[in-house]
């Protein structure tokens, strides 16, 4: 359950973040750095903290 | 080393519309390529085609006659119309990432020598866009495109924009688009004329009046 919503808020952060900064994915295309990068680089990083957390979590449950 | 980037056979609908259909531009190293048209003709649009921000139906964009497949940031750059540097980022941190050297800045904008560590947030829009030019204007992309440069600016920093990109077309090739029209007309070397999803080059006035983009 814990999961299924954390990629929902995944997807609504997908939308809202490439609506609201448009402008500023430009920035990071001019230094060469594409969307699809930059939105694998912070999911990977978003992922593992999650399930570190989730491992963390599950020694004290 | 002169490089060429040459774009045409671009086909652009949006809904039922046929925004760019006949479009032919050419730029090159050491050349500033002015774009004009009147508002809605698809100038804005074809910059970002140019940079892929847009897909096309059709499209055939070549650098030094072989066509581009990638465009990354070593062949072009693009300055769009809104501001675009993060408003959390600091001056030092883009000068940083552009590699671009603050006291060749400073020597030409002495305002900001005490800024080197201000954010975004805290400067003026006219601030920031002059900071968004100077970066892209003088990164080691081969071919930047320029939306609107002179648009938000003061007289005095038109005249010093211009001033760098006359200086830097030396390294690089640069497409303007502006409805300050004047000031395109004064700097560039060759000017596409964008109506009707067709582009023409023109090289006067009466050309321009004629084609109805100014007041006969």
């Amino acid at each position: 359950m814990l999961v299924w919503l954390k990629f929902f808020v995944q997807g609504v952060i997908v939308l809202y973040v490439n609506d609201y900064n448009k402008s500023e994915f430009l920035y990071y295309r001019n230094l060469g750095i594409s969307k699809r990068k930059l939105w694998i680089g912070s999911f990977l990083i978003d992922m593992s903290i999650f399930i570190i957390s989730l491992l963390i979590a599950g020694r004290f449950l | 080393m002169i490089h060429t980037l040459e774009a045409d056979s671009i086909l652009l609908e949006i809904g039922a519309r046929k925004i760019l259909s006949d479009i032919y531009i050419k730029c090159e190293t050491g050349t500033i390529t002015g774009l004009l048209g009147r508002n809605g003709q698809g100038k804005t649009c074809l910059m970002n085609v140019l940079f892929g921000n847009l897909k096309a139906r059709h499209k055939s964009i070549r650098l030094d006659a072989q066509p581009m497949k990638d465009i990354d940031s070593s062949i072009l750059t693009y300055l769009p119309q809104a501001n675009f540097i993060p408003k959390s980022s600091t001056i030092k941190q883009v000068f940083y990432f552009f590699n671009l050297d603050f006291d060749h800045f400073t020597d030409r904008c002495p305002d900001f020598k005490m800024k080197f560590d201000f954010k975004f947030l805290n400067l003026s829009t006219g601030q920031r866009r002059l900071v968004e030019i100077y970066a892209l204007i003088m990164c080691r992309s081969k071919f930047t495109l320029l939306d609107e440069p002179f648009s938000n600016l003061s007289p005095i920093t038109v005249e010093l924009v211009k001033d760098l990109i006359i200086t830097e077309k030396s390294n690089k090739g640069f497409l303007i688009t502006d409805h300050l029209y004047a000031h395109i007309i004064e700097i560039s070397d060759a000017i596409y004329l964008l109506a009707e999803g067709k582009t023409r080059l023109v090289s006067d006035l009466d050309e321009m009046k004629s084609l109805g983009y100014i007041n006969g």
